[in-house]
């Protein structure tokens, strides 16, 4: 009889198992092929030669845009055309391969990751990636990405992400109680063999000379960000010798905020501050430092109060050295 | 028995039968309507024993009180019922207004659902300024609602307010939009937005044009 019931518990532990070893089973399915899905969005932003028009909107106003995307070995040509408002254009070619491993040396960064390559960890970490549907944008049929923060530094993000080449379609950013801030949209979009008429312009030995002033901007910044909140790096700094004004970028793969210290003089001038343009939060601080007081600005896709805390956590290098 | 008396009994049995033919029924109505005479009873005594008689081969029940004159003096003095027209109307508007209201959930349900399942695509509405958020965290820091050339009206006052120091409203809306756009240009860095963080550079602060 007592083995009886033994096996009779063993069967029902093995039917839990089993029960709960299948639900986790489908539910990581799940997650699996919605981090493909953002995996794949990331490698052909970056891979894939498109062009098209976009929509962006944010506090009520409408703005349109044309953007072209060129790739040839391993040099990322982008133009962005304002087709509404003022007129304007603005372009770059970007090499991650040439300037990034020289960026990390200079900056004595080693240890910290290459956003670019390792950000999909990152974002794995604070993000929940849910695919909720399909649904149609610029005329392509797309898979609705749900990216939900895991804790309240972030916020959440809505992607529409094309079913055949994986490029992002919509990009909504959301604030924390759910409600739109900004939203990117294609509402044409070419890829790729439409694309062979463009040539790829010429690359201006400008480009090389961007990364190198680049590195040679750093060796000023004496500034760092005595919190930040879990998962945001640093990915570049860099200090304008004529004003003073350094600048800190911190990403946790989608998120970016941008931290800047102004020089003394300027920092009388300006007051301390908050607002929102979009989905950017504009936050200043008064930071007080060797007896002078100077003025740091966040601004970035990250809430209000997590702006505001970096803004007030930003410490002058020496200070942050000493109990280290 | 004359002819048509006995013509009038096998109306008589046809209609007991069912079935009788439209002119036997009138012709048996008609003799039972006259009251001059015998036919009237005669009929009806037929009538009652044919009754009888079927009842009996049924297997039922057969009484001898005749309750037929009884019930007819009853329905005689029965008072017509009367008829409210506004109440005809009010009913039947009842019943139109239950039927739309049923039309009007199965509206409002199709619309719930369609909102449920585009719950999501809030996103598809207006995208809206956020200030509620930021009264909410920052506090007592000055608020600058910004517009989107941020022109809108500024008025950031430091606690300490340093007045002959401090950037007219203009300059401040400047240098927020400098910021702003500094930020943006630093944003494509991270490569999984793709080109779309482009966009939120102002046209009148491009970098190219700026710097």
């Amino acid at each position: 009889m007592v083995t009886k019931f033994r096996n009779v518990k063993i069967f029902r532990v093995a039917v839990i198992m089993t029960a709960i070893f299948v639900s986790s089973y489908s539910i990581s399915q799940e997650e699996k092929s919605a981090q493909m899905l953002m995996r794949n969005m990331i490698e052909a932003s970056g891979a894939l030669n498109y062009s098209g028009l976009i929509t962006y909107e944010k506090s009520g106003r409408l703005k349109t845009s044309k953007i072209i995307h060129l790739v040839q070995d391993g040099i990322n040509f982008e133009k962005i055309i304002h087709l509404d408002g003022a007129e304007g254009e603005f372009s770059r070619f970007r090499s991650d391969t040439s300037c990034e491993p020289g960026h990390l040396k200079t900056l004595n960064i080693d240890s910290r990751p290459n956003i670019s390559t390792d950000s999909f960890d990152l974002i794995q970490k604070f993000y929940s990636l849910e695919i909720r549907g399909q649904l149609r944008v610029a005329n392509r049929k797309a898979s609705l990405l749900l990216v939900s923060p895991k804790d309240k530094h972030r916020l959440p993000y809505v992607l529409a992400i094309d079913n055949e080449t994986n490029l992002l379609l919509m990009s909504v950013i959301l604030d924390l109680s759910g409600n739109p801030l900004e939203r990117f949209q294609f509402i044409e979009l070419s890829v790729d063999e439409d694309l062979l008429s463009l040539d790829f312009p010429k690359v201006p030995l400008k480009a090389e000379k961007d990364c190198k002033s680049d590195d040679s901007s750093i060796d000023g910044v004496n500034w760092s960000a005595s919190w930040v909140p879990p998962g945001f790096q640093l990915v570049n700094f860099e200090k304008n010798k004529e004003t003073g004004q350094q600048l800190l970028v911190y990403s946790d793969g989608i998120a970016v905020f941008t931290v800047f210290v102004e020089s003394p003089q300027v920092s009388v001038s300006l007051p301390v501050l908050a607002t929102r343009h979009g989905a950017s939060a504009l936050v200043t601080s008064k930071i007080k430092s060797f007896d002078k007081e100077v003025i740091v600005s966040v601004v970035g896709e990250v809430p209000a109060g997590t702006a505001k805390m970096v803004s007030e956590s930003i410490v002058h290098a020496s200070k942050l050295s000493k109990p280290s | 028995m004359s002819q048509y008396d006995e013509n009038l009994g096998e109306s008589l049995s046809a209609m007991m039968d069912g079935e009788a033919q439209d002119l036997e029924a009138r012709r048996v109505l008609k003799e039972l309507s006259s009251n001059d005479g015998t036919n009237a009873s005669i009929i009806r005594g037929k009538w009652q024993r044919y009754h009888a008689i079927s009842a009996v081969m049924r297997g039922g029940v057969v009484s001898d009180v005749d309750y037929s004159s009884a019930i007819s003096e009853a329905i005689n003095d029965e008072v017509a019922l009367k008829t409210n027209p506004f109440r005809k109307i009010l009913s039947s508007s009842g019943r139109f207004a239950i039927a739309a209201s049923v039309a009007m959930v199965a509206i409002m349900g199709v619309q719930q659902f369609e909102q449920s399942e585009l719950n999501l695509n809030d996103t598809t509405n207006f995208a809206q300024i956020d200030n509620k958020s930021v009264d909410d965290i920052v506090g007592p820091v000055n608020q600058v609602p910004l517009g989107w050339m941020l022109d809108a009206d500024i008025r950031a006052v430091s606690s300490e307010g340093i007045a002959e120091k401090q950037y007219s409203e203009k300059e401040i809306r400047l240098y927020l939009a400098y910021i702003l756009a500094k930020h943006s240009n630093q944003a494509p860095y991270v490569r999984n937005q793709g080109m779309l963080p482009y966009a939120r550079i102002e046209e009148r602060e491009l970098p190219t044009q700026k710097e």
